[in-house]
């Protein structure tokens, strides 16, 4: 009976308990390799919730939508699939880091990821950690950091995993993944294709979504062989190929356009000898941008970046309570773009790990990094974390740390505007975390400061010239809290419920206002309730008020989204869904960026099949 | 959008309630206000915006009071669109460009009541001029180039259908656009890059002339900021020289170094006095005496540590600046006399960058 319900959870992408699980349970996946390791061992004191690929599947492939309806992160997009950048904890857009298979991809330019350029199909997991973590991924993780994991699995297989999707404004995601494993060898492939009119009617006749459409294309192999028990070899390459037309707020406007092309490639070695484990990896991650400011024009703007990383990491099991680990990273970049004379840096960093068990329920850890570059002046970075197990009940963590945002080639070499003395901006946080476990429902309430120096900003200078400086102080503290529960109410009946609450308070240091575009209050959740082949589910989301302006003079008002969806297993054991979803169900009308309407109600209809 | 609107009009009927109260002495005037001209007489400030569109404020000439949003408030539920760049005039029309949206918005320059718009075949345009019931626009064409500078145009848009009806191709980045004596004179310069002024002729629709004003060699970097003309003379400011050109031949008559001050830009003249900013200052020299002034007039006052002339205008006894802020929030406008005495200051829409006067 038992083995029949987990089989069913999994079959119907209800494995929720993975949605948000403590870090620690993340090795439930023990067959699995994932390169980032770090973010199982190092995350004491910290919560990392996991988005499972099952729920991958039921959202719309746009990082931002994933991550809105499923996180704390706040999101300003332009328009749907416009341009989006995250507020993680209050912090600004480029202080969330998003880290590909351990390695950090934020922009070159503006030291940013537009989630709108993401295509979560060509993962298998990401995972979502709130709360500094530069010490072991470098630049941006102030709010917090993303993570795209592509795994990897020596057990004898061979699946064909295929979705479909099709729905309102005509909007096509369409995903294929490919598993397979013999003996020594593993390969996982993914392609993934997302693209859509987005011609989508503005609330109370305000007209059309015009010049909207977008299409992104992506695809991910991962190659493992296996030599021995002790010694792996792996692949990870990914190509990302997206054009989107930036959508107007006037019909008059000019039409742009905007190519982005990515690139991302890691060959990792994984060894262990003794009690040592080493990982060498080399990764290659290229980044291009065109932007058309007039499409009737061939003429474009343009940026390419190209980052080769050499990284060395040995981990040292000294006793079966202390692990310790360094880490040493050499990057060098070269970039250059319209406006930026080619240019280019070497960072080199090294960090030490250790992490130590008191007992069973006490754990601790510490760890220190340093850069050596030119570039900037790097300040030392320390993270420290514990948790304790008080009882079934109740577990107790706490996670404080020094982290950094490093000035941006568009901050240091932007043509004479650039400002090659920046510093990097410099963040000390703390957060304490409550976890309470009652039978099947889980709860965390973790209370988090964060204090944000030299945070840098374009102001007009002489000349009327934006330059970049290092001026704002930041003071944010909040909350973050979460409730999971999943019950099983009778035969094939199960009931499953995740919430997320976050109060967040980011003030500018010297008015004490609240910053623009940044949320007191954001709510989530997901409910889901399976009976028998039908799956209804509902999701909603509410986003608080957001200030426009600096001064408060201005806002725009909070807002409440709802989607509701149903599944039907059309074959229960092969795992084949018929679903369909209705977005904005109540029509509301909301907008995240002043002027920028979101669309209405809208539908779609998805098939997932495995063969 | 919504929440402005109500905080201008809240604002407004505030003021509207204050000056009913004041009179209380039994004979109460009755002020003879007509509301079809509410802005007959003085200062339109217009507010570029950011993120969001543009608006315009209004100073009452004796600068008692600031009303922002005019024309949302004159004209409900309409909007000037994005990045509103300058105004120009005709006798009883005001045409408001937004370079984001590629609006010309027409409206009686009294009462800023809507009459129109030119909606197609602008390019982010920028400067214009009305001349003989026609407007000449210059428009950025967005080929990249070194910058968005290499193909500018200007439109010829007839006035009484608002429709463009010819775009004469330039070649170069065109500016400010003026008109004296029947031909069009077009600043060739955008962000201080640009070293000459362009000669129109609205006859045969034809640039005719290039009055070029100096050449960079390899490591200088001057460039022309902003051009004045009074009768026969063309005043063009550079960021370090001050020339004056003959209007007809475009020999050049005077060059004068500024080159100790450093930065020069906003050129304007009024009463034979030349004003221009550097910086945070503003200096005046006379058009008899072109020397280089030491100090300037008076420096811009400002708690805001980047305080920036975003802004800049003279006008019969008064001189205008703007501080574009944070452009997150207010502008402020700082209103000083011409011997350099403060006199008052105003908040105002996001971004004010420019001035102009009813009278």
């Amino acid at each position: 009976m038992k083995k029949q319900l987990l089989f069913i959870l999994v079959a119907f992408g209800l494995f929720s308990s993975k949605i948000y699980s403590q870090s620690r349970e993340i090795t439930v996946l023990d067959t699995v390799m994932l390169s980032d390791t770090k973010l199982q061992k190092f995350s004491t004191g910290q919560h990392v919730a996991v988005l499972s690929d099952s729920l991958l599947t039921q959202n719309q492939p746009l990082l931002t939508e994933v991550l809105n309806f499923n996180t704390p992160i706040y999101f300003r997009e332009n328009g749907l699939g416009m341009v989006s950048s995250p507020s993680f904890r209050g912090t600004s857009a480029s202080q969330t880091a998003v880290i590909w298979n351990g390695i950090n991809i934020n922009s070159q330019f503006n030291g940013q990821i537009d989630f709108n350029t993401v295509n979560s199909g060509a993962y298998n997991q990401i995972a979502v950690r709130g709360g500094g973590g530069s010490v072991v991924y470098g630049t941006g993780a102030i709010g917090g950091s993303v993570h795209l994991n592509n795994t990897l699995s020596f057990k004898k297989r061979q699946e064909h995993h295929l979705l479909l999707r099709y729905g309102s404004f005509n909007t096509l995601d369409a995903r294929y993944n490919f598993k397979t494993a013999r003996k020594n060898w593993s390969l996982n492939l993914s392609i993934s294709r997302n693209s859509s009119d987005n011609d989508y009617e503005y609330p109370d006749d305000r007209g059309e979504n015009l010049n909207g459409d977008f299409y992104n294309n992506s695809a991910n192999v991962t190659l493992g062989y296996r030599f021995n028990s002790k010694n792996t070899l792996k692949l990870i390459s990914e190509i990302y190929d997206g054009e989107r037309h930036f959508s107007l707020i006037r019909p008059s406007e000019n039409r742009t356009k905007y190519n982005d092309r990515s690139y991302r490639n890691l060959l990792e070695w994984n060894s262990e000898f003794s009690n040592f484990t080493q990982v060498a990896r080399l990764a290659f991650i290229r980044e291009e941008y065109q932007y058309f400011a007039n499409i009737e024009n061939d003429s474009f703007s343009f940026g390419n970046a190209q980052s080769y990383i050499a990284k060395y990491d040995l981990a040292y099991e000294a006793s079966e309570d202390l692990l310790m680990n360094a880490v040493i990273q050499n990057t060098y970049t070269e970039g250059e773009g319209s406006s930026i004379a080619k240019n280019d840096r070497n960072i080199f960093s090294a960090a030490i790990l250790a992490k130590y068990h008191f007992s069973e329920k006490f754990q601790s850890e510490i760890g220190l990094r340093k850069e050596a570059t030119d570039n900037y002046d790097s300040p030392l970075l320390y993270s420290f974390g514990a948790s304790y197990e008080f009882s079934d009940f109740y577990s107790l963590k706490f996670n404080g740390s020094r982290n950094f945002r490093i000035p941006t080639y568009n901050d240091l070499y932007w043509a004479s505007s650039g400002n090659p003395y920046l510093n990097p901006e410099t963040s000390d946080q703390a957060e304490i975390g409550n976890i309470f476990r009652i039978k099947n429902i889980e709860s965390g309430l973790t209370f988090f400061y964060n204090q944000v120096e030299d945070m840098i900003r374009w102001l007009p200078g002489e000349g009327g010239i934006w330059r970049p400086v290092n001026e704002d102080k930041v003071e944010i503290f909040g909350i973050e809290s979460y409730l999971n529960w999943q019950k099983k109410l009778a035969k094939d009946q199960i009931l499953n419920v995740n919430l997320n609450y976050a109060y967040t308070i980011s003030e500018n240091a010297e008015t004490h206002r609240q910053l623009i575009y940044t949320p007191f209050q954001k709510i989530n959740g997901n409910i889901n309730y399976q009976i028998y082949r039908f799956t209804p589910s509902l999701q909603f989301l509410y986003n608080g008020k957001v200030y426009t302006r600096t001064d408060h003079s201005d806002e725009l008002s909070g807002y409440f989204l709802t989607n509701v969806g149903l599944s039907y297993a059309i074959d229960k054991r092969r795992n084949w869904q018929l679903g369909a979803r209705i977005n904005n169900l109540l029509n509301n009308e909301y907008q995240n960026v002043e002027d920028r309407w979101m669309p209405g109600i809208n539908y779609n209809l998805y098939l997932n099949i495995n063969f | 959008m919504k929440i402005s609107k109500l905080f201008a009009l809240g604002l407004f009927g505030t003021f509207l309630l204050n000056s009913c109260s004041s009179d209380d002495d039994g004979f109460v005037e009755v002020p003879e206000e007509n509301e079809e001209q509410a802005y007959e007489e003085g200062v339109i400030i217009l507010n570029e915006g950011s993120q969001t569109e543009g608006t315009v404020s209004f100073l009452d000439s004796e600068f008692t009071n600031v009303e922002n949003n005019i024309f949302e408030t004159v004209n409900p539920d309409m909007g000037l669109g994005g990045y509103l760049q300058s105004i120009f005039f005709d006798e009883d029309h005001a045409y408001i460009i937004s370079n984001g949206s590629n609006l010309i918005t027409v409206v009686d320059r009294e009462t800023f009541e809507y009459e129109g718009v030119v909606d197609s075949g602008l390019t982010v345009p920028v400067y214009g001029v009305a001349y003989n019931g026609k407007a000449y626009v210059s428009n950025r064409n967005l080929t990249w180039g070194d910058g968005y500078t290499t193909d500018d145009f200007l439109t010829v848009i007839d006035l009484e259908t608002l429709e463009v009806e010819k775009t004469i191709e330039a070649g170069k980045v065109l500016g400010q656009v003026f008109e004296k004596d029947g031909l069009i004179y077009v600043e060739n310069a955008s962000f201080g890059l640009g070293n000459s002024i362009l000669v129109f002729n609205p006859e045969t629709n034809a640039f005719e002339d290039t009055y070029e004003l100096f050449v960079n060699n390899e490591n200088e970097t001057e460039g022309l900021t902003s051009i004045e003309i009074i009768d026969n003379v063309i005043y063009a400011l550079s960021n370090q020289n001050l020339y004056t050109l003959n209007l007809s031949t475009g020999e050049e008559l005077t060059k004068t170094d500024l080159s100790n001050i450093g930065s020069t830009n906003n050129l304007d003249i009024e009463d034979g006095i030349i004003y221009f900013t550097s910086g945070t200052s503003v200096y005046a020299i006379t058009e008899g005496d072109l020397e280089s002034p030491e100090s300037p007039l008076f420096s811009y006052e400002s708690t805001s540590a980047y305080g920036v002339m975003y802004g800049f205008a003279v006008e019969d006894d008064y001189i205008y600046t703007s501080d574009g802020g944070d452009f997150a929030s207010a502008g402020t406008i700082e209103i000083y006399t011409t011997a350099g005495d403060f006199v008052a200051e105003f908040s105002v829409g996001i971004g004010p960058n420019s001035f102009y006067f009813n009278d």
